[in-house]
């Protein structure tokens, strides 16, 4: 296998975004376990429900990974038959890196909302379904990283392997993929206040969908991201654009 | 269907004496909630007097209590867990005890008898606590006397004498060595007459001066050297164990005879002593109802939420068993009041309440959002998850449950026909994304999958299209459900500044997202009125919130674009189980470990992203409910409707009230 440049770039890329969003990932499993052995130690029998819970902020790692092996396998290093990879096509995964791996920092936040459902469910069985649903909040962040990181990887033609773009796009993809990886963090803050919806509704159910708005608040900055991440490759002609 | 089920307020009046009939009649019927007139004002309220707290009502719950105690005596005396999984899966529902109707002095009589019968089972259950007590102390003296073995010590020089006190001790070689150092170094006269090491556990016999008692236990428990526990006795080690092991022996032999007197007890009475609980529970809370009536000298007036459409029913009802000595009125409910809930759903939408539940109960007179949420849930669902395999297994597991727990439990068997509603939909479009454990068709079996019409992972965009359209849609849809709220209340201004103004700027965004990414050019025909609507859109927001209404247009656009999960998690379904695949690829071989390997990473690989995606697939579709389509039009905060009715769980009336 020819190892240039723009595969060490895919390389790094892949690894960026499985690395990154492990760290996310393991921070949230960590925190939503620890509230989950304290629930567990009280009632043996929530074990199950609990364990839902912990396996929430899991998902971003799993976007990682999944990007991880589809930039390896669209660009031939995993699999066999890898073409001379353009630095275009490297640069641009490592923007896909960085878009998947920071907004896969969200799942700090999504693990503080599954600590606080998962010990609101340990008291309520009732409460298991809407605890998950505020749960679930923090994972948008991640969605839209996804979301990009998919977007660049069709428009530069990794799934394709049609390379036709120069390396400035590349760095334009950097861009894209720093707007909405940065962004992604703001997951943390929507954790936070999900969190607190949980035990909000749990107190009073009639509150949730007031407490949904609270708790949606936070995305709107993934929001600014997202849109700065379009309005990249729109501008630098991946996007319908010129 | 679409909104909840209309309710009446109804009044009913009937002479004293059909107090306890009209009671047991509503009670058996469960048609009327009934309102406390006491609670608040009522319109009735002031012309009448409270009821009183009768004796009765305290008899029963003595005799409630003789009752329980027993049966708490009795529970878990036979063990009644599952002994397979065909039992845990499809576990039998009991059958039910039939009754005939009593009066409160048959049940007491009844209980006279059954308890006279079974009251037996207290002394027992006593005796046997203080039995598996003295068991339980017996076992401990018989480990200290394995400890002490290896010392020649008589057990009767253990313990406190005139002047001195002997202490048994056992601890790690390592703890032993630092606390006889520390015992050393507290200058008392305490001496160790006997030690013995056993590996790295050193036991020992500890003498001291009663004075010195407390000061030498407090030095061993501060080096973490356990005091060893006995029973007064006398003899070396071995015959004490001798002793021991021969009085364990009649005592258990004591408490398997005792557990089986119980059992017996159990087997004669359980089931009348479960029967009589449940009619005392009943005529418990038909006494207790009684309080929230009202009274004149000798009427009884009672009030309460009625179904609109059983009004009738419930009239005919009283009139019947009181001989038409009844009067009954039904009114509709005021502005101010607080209707109980009830669903006016088709029965194939029932199960699909549970959802509408779990946000929360519409509000009386608010649109029940069960009927337009239900299909679309179960469409995210499957869109998200894709996978023909994955959407059988579901079905399969729907039949397991709606065949087993489902027959005992009703929120069970509303789950499993979501699940196989869900499964069945996931299957069509897992064929139609091609998705069969992900790519295990073309990757194992060189199969291309047909009728394949969009696939996630080779087609994105043109997924993110269709899902971003669906957005559209449902927001809309929403929206129109909003406005139609808004027109019924009269509520104009909300209709015009909350839902016509985005109806007005969504034409003007299309043309403008179009004519911006350059996907096509409308006619001047098109963009002058689209834009010029769509500027008196964005004025009817600004004026209604001002600056504020910024964050509207930024809530807009992100319940759109959330709608991108869609791709998201159908990416992640088949991304994940491509990944299993090709794992599963690179650890076969020829070697049969390997194979094995293979098949434990293929099998453990597909479960696992089976179980999380489903998961995330019904938890993000519940999500686009909750957040992007509830939060268009449906507040909720309805109270359940409770009526008054008899919850039998063991047995069956016979022969009506």
């Amino acid at each position: 296998m020819v190892l240039s440049v723009g595969t060490v770039l895919v390389i790094i890329g892949a690894g960026l975004a499985v690395g990154i969003s492990a760290i996310g990932a393991g921070i949230g499993v960590g925190i939503a376990g620890a509230a989950s052995a304290g629930v567990t130690a009280v009632d043996p029998d929530k074990f199950g429900v609990a364990l839902v819970f912990q396996a929430l902020p899991q998902t971003q790692g799993i976007y990682g990974l999944l990007i991880a092996i589809l930039l390896l396998m669209s660009t031939g290093v995993l699999g066999g038959g890898s073409a001379d990879i353009p630095v275009s096509v490297g640069l641009t995964a490592l923007g896909v890196g960085i878009a998947v791996g920071f907004s896969g920092l969200s799942a700090i936040g999504q693990g503080i909302a599954a600590s606080s459902g998962v010990a609101v469910a340990g008291r309520d069985s009732e409460a298991v379904g809407k605890g998950l649903v505020f749960s679930v909040l923090p994972e948008t962040q991640a969605i839209y990283g996804l979301l990009v990181a998919i977007l660049l990887m069709a428009f530069t033609g990794m799934f394709t392997g049609v390379y036709t773009l120069p390396a400035a796009v590349g760095f334009a993809a950097i861009g894209s993929g720093l707007a909405i990886g940065f962004a992604g963090l703001s997951g943390i803050g929507q954790g936070i206040t999900a969190g607190a919806g949980i035990v909000a509704t749990a107190r009073n159910p009639d509150v949730m969908g007031r407490a949904l708005i609270f708790a949606v608040m936070s995305e709107t900055f993934a929001i600014f991201g997202l849109l700065i991440a379009i309005l990249i490759m729109f501008g630098i002609g991946l996007f319908g654009g010129a | 269907m679409f909104l909840p089920l209309e309710m009446q307020k109804a009044i009913i009046g009937v002479h004293e004496s059909y107090q306890d009939t009209i009671i047991a009649t509503l009670h058996e019927a469960g048609i009327i909630e009934i309102i406390n007139i006491w609670d608040r004002e009522s319109d009735i309220s002031s012309t009448l007097h409270e009821a009183e707290r009768t004796p009765d009502i305290d008899r029963c719950t003595e005799e409630l209590q003789k009752v329980t105690a027993i049966l708490d005596v009795l529970h878990g005396i036979h063990e009644d867990t599952p002994r397979s999984i065909r039992e845990v899966l499809f576990p039998r529902p009991a059958p039910k005890m039939p009754v005939r109707k009593k009066e409160f002095g048959e049940i007491c009589r009844e209980r006279e008898a059954v308890t006279s019968g079974a009251d037996s089972a207290l002394a027992i259950r006593k005796e046997l606590e203080s039995l598996q007590r003295r068991i339980g102390r017996r076992e401990i003296t018989r480990e200290t006397a394995v400890y002490l073995s290896p010392l020649d010590i008589d057990f009767a020089h253990l313990g406190k004498s005139a002047y001195l006190c002997t202490i048994p001790v056992s601890a790690p070689l390592d703890e032993w060595n630092a606390g006889e150092a520390a015992l050393r170094d507290s200058g008392m006269d305490d001496l160790v007459i006997a030690q013995a090491k056993t590996g790295d556990q050193c036991t020992a016999v500890i003498t001291t001066l009663r004075g010195n008692r407390d000061s030498v236990q407090k030095i061993l428990r501060d080096q973490r050297i356990l005091t060893l526990d006995y029973d007064p006795m006398s003899g070396k080690p071995a015959d004490v164990i001798v002793e021991l092991d021969a009085e364990l022996r009649t005592l258990r032999e004591h408490e398997s005879a005792l557990v089986d007197r119980l059992r017996e007890i159990e087997d004669l009475f359980g089931a009348p002593l479960l029967t009589l609980h449940e009619e005392l529970a009943i005529e418990k809370v038909r006494m207790l109802s009684r309080l929230n009536f009202g009274r004149t000298d000798h009427t009884v007036v009672i009030e309460g939420w009625v179904a609109k459409k059983e009004a009738r029913a419930c009239e005919d009802l009283c009139q019947r068993v009181t001989g038409g000595h009844a009067f009954c009125s039904f009114a509709d409910p005021g502005d101010d009041e607080d209707v109980p809930i009830v669903y006016d759903n088709p029965a194939w939408l029932r199960p699909f309440e549970l959802i509408t539940t779990m946000f929360s109960r519409p509000n009386y007179d608010e649109i029940d959002p069960t009927f337009f949420t239900a299909p679309l849930l179960i469409i995210f669902f499957a869109l998200m998850l894709g996978d023909a395999v994955y959407g059988l297994l579901i079905v399969l597991i729907g039949i397991v449950l709606k065949n087993g727990l489902g027959r005992v439990s009703p929120s069970v068997r509303d789950m499993s026909i979501i699940l196989m509603v869900s499964g069945a939909a996931t299957i069509v479009s897992g064929i139609l994304q091609g998705g069969y454990m992900g790519d295990i068709l073309p990757r194992f079996f060189g199969i291309e999958p047909p009728f394949v019409l969009i696939n996630a992972l080779k087609s994105p965009i043109e997924f993110l299209q269709i899902a971003l359209v669906i957005g559209v849609l449902q927001i809309n849809l929403g929206l129109i459900l909003a406005a139609y709220q808004n027109l019924r209340r009269k509520r104009l201004r909300f209709l015009v500044h909350e839902q016509l103004s985005w109806f007005l700027i969504q034409p003007g965004a299309a043309v403008m997202i179009f004519e911006f990414f350059g996907w096509g050019t409308p006619g001047d025909l098109v963009r002058i009125p689209a834009y010029a609507a769509a500027v008196i859109g964005v004025a009817l927001v600004l004026s209604d919130k001002g600056l504020l209404g910024l964050f509207d247009f930024t809530g807009f656009l992100g319940d759109w674009l959330s709608y991108a999960r869609l791709l998201a998690l159908a990416l992640a379904t088949g991304g994940i189980a491509m990944t299993v695949n090709i794992l599963t690829q690179m650890v076969s071989g020829d070697n049969p470990v390997l194979m094995i390997a293979a098949v434990l990473v293929f099998v453990i690989g597909q479960t696992f992203n089976f179980v999380l995606q489903t998961l995330g697939a019904f938890i993000h579709s519940l999500r686009l409910q909750f957040v992007e389509f509830f939060g268009k039009f449906y507040r909720g905060g309805g109270k359940e409707f409770t009526p008054f009715s008899v919850r039998r769980d063991i047995t069956e009336l016979q022969g009506g009230e």
